[in-house]
């Protein structure tokens, strides 16, 4: 089982010493630089982590309040500081500047979501200001979620676009801000993947409810947005499908995501590799939008929704979140759902029914 | 001075990597290479602990027979790793994922 080595709950901190390395000539033991780097990090992380209560950072960026509250800062390709130049508030029309108003668009699309579907009112439920800051860096093909903000790249245009172009990006970044203020799931191993896979779980459904396309008419997969015409040839950056994302690709050869426990990914990279094996419980979701059918957001996302900001703890592992969900869908939508759920775990490995 | 990059992690978990030996390189290219990676590598590091989807960049440098690794999360020490990333990252080519 994946471990669980530090604690999590830091918020940006004071600065430390360099994180680094340095071997005489010709360190090339997988296994030297393996430890070199696991003592460096467990000493960052422990000098890193302080408790911070997440309300704390409230009152970094605009005001709390109740209702939909956006703002949209532009980094112009600058790496720091964050959040940039104040580009867009609430009350503003268009800028006519695509990855700001993009990002103003998709958080509103996000909020609506939460909002209607969820009854959350914004990543808190208390009006949490929406900000995103755009253009962040030199050619970064990313988006993340920094503890306050949205943070998007513009790509370098050959393999990435702007990482504003994606609805599903920003809802699963937005996603992240969601978990923070309910379960706080950790981001290591096997619950970070959990972590990782709501987001992408949410992403998916902000997506089709906004555009109003149901389970059987859904595209399954992410980040086709994205590609830019170095990877034209990639269908997408991974599905929620049984199949993978690409396969054979001359470059990126197969999609490494699992879609069953037997595939498990133990790795060092990706943080025990939170974005591999959040194949895993997507396809679970998966199963579960395809069994119970009409709309995602009718039944499947508020299963998932109150199973992992109510009732999942913030170490729980993949049999945790499948006993959750199978009981929350039971309580909510009756024996039918809760079967149906439970299926689905089961079909990827995970048995719902043992108590961990 | 050659300098290995690969980018991991991120929200889309592609795999990028480049190789550049700094002789290849437009001479004031070069220097400027060598004098970002030396600020890099004595830069200190904003650790940002509750970043998701930040990717991971792994540097390797050589340089008269000296190894050097690093690896940072890209919201750490920014104004450092720009320097070098704007000298490398256009560099980049996907490449299969790894697990080691
Ligand atoms: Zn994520």
């Amino acid at each position: 089982m994946p471990d669980h080595r530090h604690e999590d709950r830091c918020c940006i901190c004071g600065f430390i010493p360099p994180y680094l390395v340095e071997s005489l000539a010709d360190s090339e033991d997988a296994r030297v630089r393996k430890v070199a780097f696991a003592t460096l990090e467990a000493t960052t992380t422990a000098r890193a982590t302080r408790l911070v209560n997440p309300s704390q950072l409230l009152g970094r960026s605009v005001a709390p309040g109740q209702g939909r509250s956006r703002v949209v800062y532009d980094m112009e390709g600058r790496s720091m500081p964050l959040p940039g130049t104040l580009r867009r508030t609430e009350y503003q029309s268009a800028v006519l500047q695509d990855e700001v108003d993009e990002a103003f668009e998709n958080a509103g699309r996000t909020y609506e979501f939460y909002r209607s579907v969820m009854g959350l009112d914004s990543l808190d439920g208390g009006g949490f200001p929406i900000v995103s800051s755009v253009n962040f860096g030199f050619q970064v093909g990313n988006a993340f979620w920094d503890g306050e903000r949205i943070v998007y790249g513009a790509g370098d245009g050959n393999l990435f676009l702007p990482f504003t172009r994606s609805l599903a990006v920003a809802a699963h970044e937005m996603s992240h801000g969601v978990l923070s203020f309910s379960s706080d799931l950790d981001y290591e191993g096997e619950t970070g993947a959990l972590n990782e896979s709501f987001c992408d779980v949410m992403g998916i459904s902000v997506e089709q409810y906004t555009n109003g396309t149901s389970v059987a008419e859904a595209r399954w997969s992410l980040g086709a947005e994205l590609l830019g015409p170095a990877l034209a040839d990639v269908e997408a950056i991974r599905t929620f499908e049984a199949r993978p994302a690409f396969k054979d690709h001359p470059n990126l050869s197969t999609d490494p995501q699992p879609k069953h426990m037997r595939d498990y990914v133990f790795t060092d990279k990706d943080r025990g590799g939170v974005h591999i094996n959040s194949g895993i419980p997507n396809h679970a979701f998966y199963l579960v939008a395809q069994a119970l059918g009409g709309n995602v957001w009718d039944r499947s996302a508020r299963i998932w929704f109150e199973a992992f900001t109510n009732v999942l703890n913030r170490r729980a592992s993949f049999q945790q979140a499948a006993l959750a969900t199978a009981s929350v869908a039971r309580q909510k939508f009756g024996e039918e759902a809760g079967l149906a759920v439970s299926n689905a775990w089961r079909a990827v490995g995970v048995q719902p029914d043992v108590r961990p | 001075m050659r300098v290995e990059l690969t980018q991991s992690g991120g929200w889309a978990n592609l795999t990028l990597r480049c190789l550049v030996d700094s002789s290849s390189l437009p001479a004031d290219v070069a220097a400027e290479l060598d004098d970002a990676v030396q600020a890099l590598l004595s830069a200190g590091m904003g650790q940002v602990g509750r970043v998701r989807d930040a990717a991971v960049l792994e540097f390797k440098f050589e340089k008269g027979g000296k190894v050097t690794r690093a690896r940072f999360d890209e919201t750490a020490a920014p104004k450092e790793l720009d320097r070098v990333l704007r000298i490398l990252r256009p560099l980049l080519k996907p490449i299969p994922f790894q697990a080691d």
